[in-house]
Formats: C-alpha cells, sequence, structure tokens
C-alpha cells in the first residue's frame, strides 16, 4: 500500500441550506488517479472548495500529506484547478506560468518548457495571443499546467475532461500518467460522465448526494468489460453497477 | 511574501495596457504642468503674482493654470509691468514657491497608484487569480499583506518619482536654492499623503470586489479629490512645519488613514468568498 496522500473522514458541508457534503470519506494513495464521478451538485467542487481552503467544513476532517486542510501549509505540495481555470488575463501564456513560477518561488524554465509541449500550449500552438484571449481548451490546459508546475504531491482537477477535445484529453492523461509514474503524484479527478474519466484514472468513486456511495478499481471494472471499450460500453457499465448498488 | 512581491513585480513590468496608462497619466501630467509652472518667459507678465503671498497661498491650495491666474489678478488689478532689475530679485525669490507651486498643481498624479488599485486587486477578485497563491498553500493574510504592501510602495514610488520629475523639469534648481531636508521631508510627505489617499478606495475595491462599480467609485473619488480638500493632508500645509511648526499630526493622519483603510480592507477580504 502506497503512502496516504489525502485522508477525507466524515466531511459535512453545508451551503445555501442545501446539505452538499454529507459525511463524505475518502482516501488516496500516492500513485493513484482516482476519479470522482456523480451529477452535477452531488458535492464534487464543493470537496475540492474545502480541499482548496476556500470553506470550512461543519464537521469532519481532511488532510493533504498528513496536515489537516485548515492549515494552509498543508496545500504546499499541491496543484488544483477548481471550476475553471483562474488565469492573469493580460499576461501571455508563457507569462502565466512563470507568474504562477514566481508565487512558488521557482521560476524553472525546463519545467515549463516540458509542460507547455506536452499540453500543446506553445506560442507556435496557440499564437502569441494573451491568456484572456484564448479559447476555453487552451485555458483548461493553461490551469492544469499551472496546477503541474510546482509537481505537487497532490494533484486536484475539477471537471477539466468535459472542457477538453479528445486530443487535448490523451495530452492530458498522457501527462498525468508520465507524472505519476515518475514522481508517484496522486491525483484527484471530479466529472459527471464516467467514460471521459475512464482512460486516465485507475480508481473510480461513486459520488451521490454528497456522501461516497461505492468505490472501484479499474481492474475490478475491467473485468467486467469488453477488450476494447466503446464510449456506449463504459456507460451502460456505469448504469448497471449504479443500479446493483441500489439492489 | 517575498515570492508574492516578486510576483506582482513582474506582473507590473509585463502588464503592457497598464504601464501604457501609466504613461498616458504621467505625460498628461507632464503637460498640464508646463500650464502652471512659472518660467523666465512668462515671468515679465506676472511679476506681481510672484512676490504676492496672497497668490502662493492660493496656488499652494488648489490647481490654477497660468491663464486662470493671469484672469484672477487682473480683475484685482495686481498685473502691472515690472523692470528687469525686478524680474532678477522675483527669479531669486520666486523657487520656494514654484516648488510648492509644482506640488500643489500635480493632483492627477493620484490617478496612477488608483489604477494601481484597480488592476491588482479589483481584477483579482473578478478573474479569481488569488486562488493561484491560496492553492498553493499561501494564507489570505499574506495574499493580502503582499497586496496591499505592493500597492503602497508603488503608490509611493510613483508619486516620488512624479513629484521629483516635475520639479526636477520645471524648478531644475529647487533643490541646489532649497535646504535637502526641507526638499526630501516635503517630497516624501506628499508621496505619503498619496498612498494615504489610495487607501479608501482600496478598502471600496475590498469590499465591493466589482471592476466596473469600483471603477466608477474610484474614478468620482478622484473627480472629487481634484475639487475638494476632503483629508486634511491633501494639503499637506508644510507652512506649520516651514515655520518650526509640529509635522507630526499631519504625519500621523496619513499613516492613521493607512492603517484604518487597511483594516477595515482585510476584514471584508478575510470575509470574502473567493469562489
Amino acid at each position: 500500500m502506497g503512502q496516504t496522500v489525502l485522508e477525507v473522514r466524515d466531511l459535512g458541508l453545508s451551503l445555501g441550506g442545501k446539505r452538499v457534503l454529507d459525511g463524505l470519506s475518502l482516501r488516496l494513495e500516492a500513485g493513484r488517479i482516482a476519479a470522482l464521478i456523480g451529477p452535477s451538485g452531488c458535492g464534487k467542487t464543493a470537496l475540492l472548495r474545502v480541499l482548496g481552503g476556500l470553506v470550512s467544513p461543519e464537521s469532519g476532517s481532511a488532510e493533504i500529506c498528513g496536515t489537516d486542510v485548515s492549515d494552509p501549509a498543508s496545500r504546499k505540495e499541491t496543484g488544483m484547478l477548481v471550476d475553471e481555470a483562474s488565469l492573469w488575463g493580460e499576461l501571455s501564456i508563457a507569462g502565466n506560468l512563470e507568474m504562477q513560477s514566481r508565487i512558488l518561488g521557482k521560476v524553472d524554465r525546463r519545467r515549463m518548457g516540458k509542460l507547455m509541449k506536452a499540453l500543446e500550449i506553445l506560442p507556435r500552438n496557440t499564437g502569441s495571443r494573451r491568456a484572456g484571449s484564448c479559447p476555453e481548451s487552451i485555458k483548461l490546459r493553461l490551469g492544469a499546467a499551472m496546477a503541474l508546475l510546482g509537481q505537487p504531491k497532490l494533484l486536484l482537477l475539477d471537471n477539466i475532461f468535459s472542457g477538453l477535445d479528445s486530443d487535448d484529453a490523451i495530452r492530458l492523461t498522457a501527462l498525468l500518467r508520465e507524472e505519476t509514474e515518475e514522481r508517484g503524484m496522486a491525483t484527484l479527478l471530479t466529472g459527471a460522465f464516467f467514460p471521459t474519466l475512464w482512460h486516465a484514472s485507475t480508481n473510480f468513486f461513486r459520488l451521490e448526494a454528497g456522501k461516497i456511495k461505492a468505490h472501484y478499481t479499474k481492474d475490478e471494472l475491467l473485468a467486467r468489460l469488453p477488450e476494447e471499450p466503446a464510449g456506449a460500453d463504459l456507460d451502460a457499465l456505469w448504469e448497471t453497477l449504479g443500479k446493483e448498488r441500489e439492489a | 511574501m517575498r515570492n508574492l512581491m516578486r510576483a506582482h513585480w513582474y506582473r507590473l513590468l509585463r502588464s503592457v495596457l497598464l504601464l501604457a496608462a501609466l504613461l498616458v497619466i504621467l505625460a498628461c501630467d507632464l503637460f498640464l504642468s508646463t500650464r502652471v509652472t512659472v518660467t523666465t518667459s512668462n515671468m515679465r507678465e506676472l511679476p506681481m503674482l510672484c512676490t504676492s503671498g496672497a497668490f502662493m497661498s492660493y496656488a499652494d491650495s488648489t490647481s490654477m493654470s497660468v491663464s486662470m491666474a493671469k484672469g484672477f489678478f487682473r480683475k484685482r488689478g495686481q498685473l502691472e509691468e515690472s523692470s528687469a532689475e525686478d524680474l532678477i530679485g522675483v527669479f531669486q525669490d520666486i523657487h520656494p514657491f514654484q516648488f510648492r507651486w509644482v506640488l500643489a498643481t500635480r493632483r492627477g498624479m493620484l490617478a496612477i497608484p488608483l489604477i494601481f488599485a484597480m488592476a491588482f486587486l479589483a481584477m483579482d477578485f473578478e478573474r479569481r487569480s488569488y486562488l493561484n497563491a491560496l492553492y498553493t498553500g499561501r494564507s489570505r493574510a499574506s495574499v493580502y499583506c503582499s497586496k496591499l504592501i505592493f500597492l503602497f510602495l508603488c503608490a509611493f514610488g510613483v508619486s516620488l518619482l512624479g513629484i521629483c520629475a516635475l520639479t526636477g523639469i520645471y524648478a531644475g534648481t529647487v533643490y541646489s536654492r532649497l535646504p535637502a531636508a526641507y526638499v526630501w521631508t516635503r517630497l516624501a510627505l506628499h508621496a505619503l499623503s498619496d498612498a494615504a489617499l489610495m487607501a479608501p478606495p482600496l478598502l471600496l475595491v475590498c469590499a465591493l470586489r466589482k471592476t466596473v462599480v469600483s471603477g466608477a467609485i474610484i474614478l468620482a473619488y478622484d473627480f472629487l479629490l481634484r475639487f475638494t480638500s476632503i483629508f486634511p493632508m491633501s494639503k499637506m500645509d508644510m507652512s506649520i512645519w516651514e515655520q518650526g511648526g509640529n509635522i507630526l499630526p499631519t504625519l500621523l493622519w496619513s499613516v492613521g488613514i493607512l492603517l484604518v483603510c487597511s483594516a477595515a480592507g482585510w476584514f471584508f477580504f478575510r470575509k470574502a468568498k473567493l469562489n
């Protein structure tokens, strides 16, 4: 068993009078790419906001690398992209990465170049336009590059695959796998659709009404799928798993 | 905190539009100052103005173009021709007053720190770029403090630079004719007053978190400052100090405004939902 990077226990949170997290618990080990899958409003983004220190939970606890998330230091080795990329619109793509590098306290141009190349956000791919005027898919890839820049131990990406086309999704998946293999990084991806997260992830959590309802490993699911599953197969499997759980 | 300050500095140098806006304002200020400065060419027409105590005290508390000044004194019948000898005497006497005149008529400089506040606070709220620092383990306090210190340093630096440029260009011999302590104390206090004047709009930006609304209020505030001395420090009446008086109340007023507005801004920033 790998080192535990993220541990969430009985997390409870209400926003605007609605219970968005209701005793949510999950654990994520180093070297895993986990997908948190659930419909809109089930608490995916709320969980990431708690982990990002933007809201405090009403009950339960969450720890990143053994430090409670109420301590900002817990996020020193975390990369996050929640909701949408938070960019400095007037700066170029490289300028945004350089700005983030300075916040992190280390300007590593090789690392910046590697990420830009891997996600195809080099000036030759995107032109020399300002980040604020880039299409959404470029903003998302830039946001992911900024989250990965500091070589985090834990990467949290919210709903990113639904905003990428298939080529971009393949590039990001390859990069996540490479970072996971090289450094043992743990990643938590969120999304509403199982097929979009299938290729990138090794573990799958079903989230409903603010609570984890089931956990599957990729090996468990592979045994129930044809050799090269299509999107329809994956959709059907997720639906079947849901029905089985209810039964 | 040091890393955040470095990042702000990097962003400032790369923000072409912001730098262009600053240059335009600076150029406008320089241009406008040519319309209020007293030079050897127009001194022949203004001996009474230059030696008149009434003129100087008026100039030190509000801005007035040379043409306005001429009109003002022509009505009073104080504008008359003088001999060359008189002019030389006036020229010797004029420097301290000219220095004060330039300082008093550089209100446009205030727009620069206000633009900094817009670019580095209001826009960051809307674009959520604060989150990049928070997500990498920086506390809200360090994010807020780094912004605050950076903005006040910018306001102070730009103000000092502007004053030095204007007084240097249009009253070039001032520094050699006036006591150095007087010149630098006065420059520093003016710069401090500009930084303090930026504090209330900074507080507004933290409270409102909307670029357009904050921008409109800041413009209105800047407009108000041009016509009204709503803060005692906006006058920075150094005559107290020149007469051997205590400048501590003036200094405390500026520092007090800075501290109160900064603390109130932190109250809003700490409570703000940044997501």
